[in-house]
């Protein structure tokens, strides 16, 4: 069993949910227009994916093998309701921002994947910190996404003006096309860094 | 037989606990919620006619075409008709956008508020911003071009947001209608 | 306009101009991920259209009748309930339901399909396109016809995005690719310029 410190991490790095295990791309490429939204929307999804990985694994023993699936479901789109309501009612520039992905984070498959792959087999406090790390792991890869994009697309940064005047900015990266590519490059990015240095 | 009626059971138990959870949520989240709507359109009025008392219009009965608009209030100060604020939802680029209009009796815009809506950061969320709906304070019927406007009835549309400025001119135009067909009433 | 022009030109919006994959970011899962033969690619967008548009049709009845009653006026109650809060859990469980029974039945009637789909035919649950094409139709507050075929136009542009894809893909095995664009990378900047491609359809509709 590895330590909590080797599982947290791992969502962050080793399995980083979006450049090492490709889940979770939906929300990843449609909130990245700015880097607040990407925080936010990162946010909300570690704390659906803490709290389903906390009671899938709380009541792992309870829930027959059949219709667990259906049940992991049940469960999240709890959270996810709790989640959509908070914000609408504390947070309703984010909310109108995050749009119909916040009810999207439901079928965001890291968090389904993650239910069954392991906080139905493990401790609810290693679930609890695998849901932290592969939480803050996807808040960095799509925030890292959104500041790209903000600042190439629209000269801003969490909407400080950060490119100066003179900067045109190239709203391509802000529109679909742009997500696409830039993720792209990340990618390629990081799998030449990973060869480098292997 | 047995799984026959275990496995419904537990589903429905998980569910029924989850629906409970939500019920309290759901209640719990309900005033937070209207307030957030009565203070966007609060913070609506006071940018279209500062200082205003406004009264609600009950019955509209509109045609079909403006079946998009949500209400009409009447805008008097010192209990003199000044103008209306027409709210209506108009289709952007992502979804609904929520518009708010100031239009006086003379048919002249006090003003645009844009409510909420989904339009994506640095294109139609630009609408928002002052450098574009400030261009529609003082003018009447507008068209709208890409580009410099240079007429005194023109709209520059946001560079590449082209669907969001035109759903916010069509809005406008159709406000000025809509205020003009209360009034005959 | 007419009716029938206004479906017509939702179907058109919803495969072409606001294509559910290359311009609303939807159902990119499965796009990256049952893209690599343009069969498996013909045989999912199958499953997804039939999938998609049952769904749609399932969920609207759903809030209609349930969620938002408002036919209850109508046999005089006053109080009607507001259930709009338990759309994502009941939508997400009519989807997850009609989906195995999907399964069921192509494992019934053609089990080659069954098992060239493998994996990605339950993982339809989780495409985002099909729960996000149900709370769109309840968004823009479309009727029964109107949402029947919202959901068929996006089923035809997510068809239309993932069998064009495939055909990509295939001919990029042959290609000569910088090591670190192999696989993903290459995948997405194609997807991109395919993205860009369908903005293109941005002036299509007035």
């Amino acid at each position: 069993m590895k330590s909590l410190k080797k599982i947290f991490l791992n969502g962050i790095v080793d399995e980083n949910p979006i450049f090492r295990l490709m889940l979770g791309l939906c929300p990843t490429l449609a909130v990245t227009t700015a880097a607040i939204n990407g925080v936010g929307m990162g946010l909300a999804a570690t704390f659906v994916l803490v709290g389903s990985n906390l009671v899938v694994s709380l009541l792992k023993k309870l829930i027959p093998e059949k219709i667990r699936i259906p049940a992991f479901i049940v469960i999240i789109a709890t959270f996810v309701t709790v989640v959509q309501l908070v914000m609408e009612a504390t947070l309703p520039s984010l909310f109108n921002a995050l749009g119909i992905f916040i009810p999207l984070i439901v079928v965001n498959c890291i968090i389904l994947s993650r239910a069954e792959i392991f906080a139905s087999k493990n401790t609810p406090l290693a679930a609890v910190i695998d849901g932290l790390g592969m939480g803050l792991g996807f808040t960095l890869a799509i925030t890292l996404l959104a500041a790209f994009r903000e600042l190439l697309g629209n000269g801003t940064l969490f909407g400080l003006t950060v490119m100066g005047s003179t900067y045109e900015p190239a709203l391509i990266f802000i529109m679909a096309p742009g997500g696409f590519i830039l993720l792209g490059f990340i990618l390629a990015f990081l799998n030449a860094m990973r060869k480098e240095g292997a | 037989m047995r799984d026959f009626i275990k496995l419904p059971l537990v589903l429905f138990l998980v569910a029924l606990i989850a629906g409970m959870i939500l019920g309290v949520t759901n209640y719990l989240t309900k005033e937070p919620i209207r307030m957030q709507h009565e203070m966007a359109l609060r913070n609506a009025r006071e940018e279209l006619f500062p200082d205003s008392e406004f009264i609600t219009l009950e019955e509209l009965s509109l045609s079909e075409e403006n079946d998009n608009v949500i209400a009409v209030y009447e805008s008097q100060k010192d209990g003199i008709l000044v103008g209306y604020i027409v709210t209506m939802e108009k289709t952007g680029y992502a979804g609904a956008i929520l518009l708010n209009y100031g239009i006086t009796i003379d048919g002249m815009i006090t003003g645009v508020n844009v409510g909420t809506n989904s339009e994506t950061p640095g294109l139609g969320a630009k609408a928002s911003d002052v450098e574009f709906t400030g261009q529609f304070i003082g003018k009447k019927n507008v068209t709208l071009v890409k580009g410099t406007a240079i007429a005194d009835d023109e709209i520059s549309a946001i560079t590449a947001a082209t669907i969001t400025s035109q759903a916010v001119v069509d809005g406008v135009n159709q406000a000025i209608v809509v205020s003009d067909l209360v009034m005959e009433k | 306009m007419t009716g029938f022009t206004k479906i017509v030109l939702i179907v058109i919006s919803a495969a072409l101009v606001n294509n559910y994959v290359l311009s609303r970011y939807l159902g990119i899962c499965p796009f990256l991920g049952v893209s690599k033969k343009v069969e498996t690619a013909v045989g999912m967008s199958a499953a997804v259209t039939f999938v998609m548009v049952m769904a749609s049709v399932i969920t609207f009845l759903v809030q209609d009748l349930i969620l938002q009653p408002t036919w209850l006026a109508k046999l005089g109650v006053e109080n009607i309930p507001d259930l709009r809060f338990l759309q994502t859990i009941a939508f997400i469980l009519v989807i997850a339901s009609l989906v195995q029974f999907v399964e069921m039945m192509i494992q019934k009637t053609n089990p080659s399909l069954y098992s060239a789909l493998g994996v990605y035919l339950p993982l339809i649950t989780t495409n985002c396109a099909v729960l996000g094409v149900a709370v769109i139709n309840i968004r823009e507050g479309y009727n029964l016809v109107e949402t029947v075929a919202n959901s068929f136009g996006a089923a035809i542009g997510f068809g239309l995005a993932i069998i064009l894809f495939a055909g990509i893909r295939e001919r990029l095995e042959y290609s000569d690719i910088p090591k670190p664009f192999i696989g993903f990378p290459i995948a997405l900047i194609a997807a991109g310029l395919m993205s860009v491609a369908f903005l293109g359809f941005n002036g299509l509709i007035g």
